[in-house]
């Protein structure tokens, strides 16, 4: 979030702002106001709850939005140049040999008529590679027999094959950055860390930057650099995992981490912080959080300062009670 | 999934056939000789009672219902159908001798309605709510509506009595084939155009699409490779299933421009009573249709082989 | 009581039918206004020819089988040689077009909406019947259902014409004995699915019989496809009806009708091309008017049976 790296910064979303268009009445903002930087080689989270507008960001990078949403404010920097203004054919470059994306559903995000040679094909070819780094890439995923599943089609393949398969087409051209939409909520929890270590393992070693969507707190703990909170359509805390998650400056931040599965749960969705999102209609310039929040006061109405202090930043008026508060808790 | 399989599958869909044909052949039984009167129908009504009750016992109608039925069932198994008074030959051969003509017909005119409506459907899925689109959809229901046997009378109207640029009617070249075709097919192509609409649809709004998409793919090659391959299996299927209501309007279409085919003959054989002719057209016909849906249903394994044989 | 309601039904009360009369407490002017602009041209290209053939038998300028020779093949008014009482003009017997367009109206409508009468009760009671009982009746009723579907309805049509005298009654009957298969598949998958949700398992639990269970509660919720496929199904009897007339094997003269009408002209191409540009014009304009109110009637009436997407 800082202004004077941007230079090196990867991805720069400032204010994004997503619409959806609606037939009778006004625009509906179902992102408003989300910003967040990535850099080079950073591994970064994307946490909240559903509903929050992690996945609409993330598809809005890719250019990727659904028919009735659109990007009608903010930007979207990468390396420079502003996606959010770009042609059509600008971003569809950078799709691929820049970036690329694995998405929720693996069992319906391969075309089932095709075979997975072919498929991979098509995504190798927009980053000219071979056949042999195709083969070398399924490899590289886990599978014993290369040359068998490129014969395949989706069908015939587990969910966690087809993961494997996505991983292999969304870095078969050694993207800058690879955007990770709950990548493993579909899959089997006991293949589920499989995936998630092969996906950054392969990431590593390539050098690309992974921006992860993910509603699972121990996930992002282990496996993210930085995280960045988002509630209601905007980004309200930001900073280093380990710091954010050990002394939060909000207080959703803090609900997130005490509804948060423990070792062993098995929970799909955080469920147990009281009150439910806001939808997109109810937002207002002030706190969207103060619905659901302990500490919330008439102050609240208004629109929170962002607080930056050093590598992190967060949104809301009462951070000295928060920290004040997480002090008391603390056992001497 | 191997060669045997696929045979097991064929011939289990052929014996699945069977009780439908015969349900077919029995049903047709039943009304010439149960509701109506062959003899009357034969003789007209100018025949004496002699005439009737010889007539009546050289076709083995004195006997019990039941018997006459396993006659007529034993006969339908070699291929006999009784023989066309009109023609004073068997009935079937008459109705093979014509069936090229008809099909030539039939198969022109799903070639063309295919021909128009895969780029327009897929046009106005990709446009959809546009100009285009609206336009499509305006011409669509429009040539829905159009009785094709009254299509094809404009159409001689405009081009050959009019403009003299093709012929009338009759066969024999390929000109004369180009206004049935036209008027057989301007139907189908709407009822084809709605359904790749529909079907592109649906399908541009799957997750595969946008994957597609994510792989930095021209829009081209998302819509014709990955979209257009998938609807494929929906555009087939209802393209065969239209094959059976485009042979009932071919009946029409024939005598419009006197085109020597089933529809000809068979409208010509109800009219003349020629109940042999009919039983066999009907039963021809009913064999086609049964063959394409199984043709379409092999197809479809070929393409999508998600589907189980079996 | 209650409790094995709730255990039948787990999970099965996915969309509950509408209690009638409920969702839809809008003022006719909000109603009104809703309806699109293909629905509004679909009344209108319905309601003129149904207006017409209502009052046939006093609005029609000439008696429509009344013969004139010197009147023949007058072209319609604003052509050469037209003559202002015959405004459509007159066909090869001097009658005049414009009266037998609206006898025709008549007839085909007439015929159209029996005939379909005639279909849907027997569709719609097969449908109910093989649907809520199931077993071997459906098994039957099934087969018969595919083997109809097999052949062209055209070609069973036909058979049934070579079988017995033409004439309007007998394509009345014809046409209704053969266009039932449609209804009775699309009511059985519905009545397959409305007989396992709550309010029909809680109607049997309590003992209510069969036939009470299939009027009272069934029925209600099927009526929306019903009325749907019985709007599509005029249109399909019309054309059909104007196919075998043309052939001479439909309405037998001096009855009239636009299909025979079409069989006149086609004779006379060449000179008088109105004899059959204007009956084809005035079933085309019909058909179009049916099916564009039967798909606003199913975007309106029924989003299970899946309108325009």
């Amino acid at each position: 979030m800082t202004a004077e790296t941007a230079a090196q910064e990867l991805l720069t979303v400032k204010d994004l702002r997503v619409s959806a268009t609606r037939r009778e009445s006004q625009d509906l903002h179902v992102v408003d106001g989300a910003s967040f930087s990535i850099a080079p080689g950073e591994r970064a989270a994307l946490v909240g709850e559903s509903g929050s507008g992690k996945s609409v960001t993330c598809f809005s990078v890719m250019g990727l939005l659904a028919q009735n949403l659109r990007v009608s404010g903010g930007s979207i920097r990468w390396r420079g140049n502003d996606l959010a203004t770009a042609k059509r054919e600008e971003i569809r470059r950078l799709r691929g040999p820049e970036i690329a994306m694995i998405y929720q559903e693996p069992l319906t995000s391969l075309n089932p008529l095709m075979t997975i040679g072919y498929q991979l094909k098509e995504a190798a070819r927009r980053s000219k590679v071979g056949r042999r780094e195709i083969l070398e890439m399924l490899d590289r995923v886990g599978f014993a027999d290369p040359r068998r599943i490129m014969g395949q089609r989706p069908h015939e393949l587990s969910g966690g094959m087809r993961q494997r398969v996505m991983i292999a087409m969304a870095l078969i051209g050694q993207p800058k950055l690879l955007l990770a939409d709950e990548p493993t909520t579909a899959l089997d929890v006991t293949i589920q860390s499989q995936v998630l270590k092969l996906m950054y393992d392969l990431s590593y070693e390539m050098g690309t930057a992974v921006l992860i969507v993910s509603h699972d707190l121990s996930v992002v703990r282990k496996l993210s650099d930085t995280i960045h909170v988002m509630y209601a359509g905007q980004v309200v805390e930001s900073g280093p995992t380990d710091s954010v998650l050990s002394q939060p400056r909000h207080p959703y931040t803090r609900a997130l981490l005490s509804s948060a599965p423990r070792l062993g749960d098995t929970r799909e969705r955080l469920e147990s912080i009281p009150g439910i999102v806001p939808t997109p209609d109810q937002w207002d310039a002030g706190c969207r959080f103060r619905s659901r929040c302990p500490l919330a006061t008439e102050r609240c109405a208004e629109t929170p300062p962002v607080d930056v202090v050093a590598d992190r930043s967060s949104a809301c008026w009462h951070v000295d009670q928060l920290l004040a508060e997480q002090k008391e808790a603390t056992p001497l | 999934m191997g060669v045997l399989s696929v045979g097991t599958y064929i011939a289990g869909r052929l014996a699945q056939m069977i009780p439908t044909l015969l349900l077919i052949v029995t049903i047709v039984f039943f009304l010439v000789y149960v509701v109506g009167d062959p003899v009357g129908l034969m003789l007209g009504d100018n025949a004496t009672p002699e005439q009737v009750a010889a007539m009546r016992e050289a076709m083995g109608l004195n006997q019990p219902v039941f018997m006459q039925y396993l006659n007529y069932i034993g006969s339908v198994l070699t291929g006999d159908f009784g023989e066309s008074y009109q023609y004073g030959q068997a009935a079937l051969p008459i109705v093979l001798e014509r069936l090229p003509a008809t099909l030539t017909l039939a198969i022109g005119a799903i070639l063309l309605a295919l021909v128009i409506a895969i780029p327009l459907g897929v046009w106005s899925a990709t446009h959809r709510g546009g100009v285009i689109d609206s336009v499509v959809s305006s011409i669509s229901v429009l040539a829905k509506a159009m009785p094709n046997f009254w299509l094809g009378i404009m159409l001689i109207l405009l081009f050959a009595v009019t403009l003299r640029w093709l012929p009338v009617s009759g066969a024999g070249s390929w000109a004369h084939l180009v206004l049935p075709v036209i008027a057989l097919g301007t139907g189908t192509a709407a009822e084809i155009t709605r359904l790749v609409r529909s079907s592109m649809i649906e399908i541009l709004s799957q997750d595969y699409i946008r994957t597609a998409y994510g792989k930095g793919l021209r829009r081209r090659a998302v819509v014709y490779r990955h979209a257009l391959l998938n609807a494929f299996v929906p555009v087939t299927s209802i393209t065969i299933l239209q094959f059976s209501t485009l042979i009932g309007g071919a009946l029409v279409t024939e005598v419009v421009f006197s085109w020597p085919g089933l529809g000809q003959l068979l409208v010509n054989a109800v009219s003349q009573r020629d109940m042999a002719l009919v039983q066999a057209s009907v039963f021809v016909i009913a064999v086609m249709v049964l063959a394409l849906s199984l043709i379409s249903d092999l197809l479809f394994k070929a393409v999508d082989r998600r589907i189980n044989l079996g | 009581m209650a409790e094995s309601v709730t255990l039948d039904s787990a999970g099965t009360e996915s969309a509950p039918p509408r209690p009638p009369g409920s969702s839809k407490r809008r003022s006719w002017k909000a109603r009104l206004r809703s309806i699109p602009l293909s629905g509004w041209i679909g009344l209108v290209c319905v309601g003129i020819p149904a207006v017409v053939a209502l009052l046939a038998p006093w609005i029609t300028p000439h008696p429509p089988a009344s013969i004139d020779p010197s009147q023949a093949l007058l072209p319609p008014v604003g052509m050469e040689g037209s003559d202002p009482a015959y405004l459509l003009g007159t066909d090869n017997l001097g009658r005049d077009i414009l009266s037998r367009l609206i006898e025709g109206a008549r007839v085909s409508l007439m015929i159209g909406v029996i005939a379909v009468v005639l279909a849907g009760s027997i569709g719609l009671t097969v449908g109910l019947v093989a649907g809520y009982y199931g077993k071997w009746l459906d098994a039957v009723l099934m087969r018969v259902v595919d083997a109809l579907l097999a052949i062209p309805s055209v070609l069973l049509v036909l058979v049934i014409l070579g079988v017995l005298n033409p004439g309007m009654w007998t394509l009345i009957f014809v046409l209704g004995i053969t266009n039932w298969v449609i209804y009775a598949r699309q009511i059985r998958a519905e009545v397959l699915e409305l007989r396992e949700r709550q309010f029909v398992r809680a109607a049997q639990n309590f003992g209510v019989p069969g036939p009470i269970i299939l009027i009272r509660h069934i029925m209600p919720n099927v009526l929306p496809s019903f009325i749907v496929l019985s709007t599509l199904s005029v249109a399909t009897v019309i054309v059909t009806e104007s196919a075998l007339s043309f052939l001479g094997l439909g309405v037998q003269p001096p009855d009239i009708s636009w299909g025979l009408m079409l069989t006149t002209g086609r004779d006379y191409l060449a000179t008088a091309w109105w004899i059959s540009t204007l009956p084809g014009l005035a079933i085309t304009f019909t058909v179009l008017g049916i099916l564009l109110l039967g798909d606003w009637l199913r975007d309106a009436l029924d989003p299970r049976l899946g309108g325009r997407s």
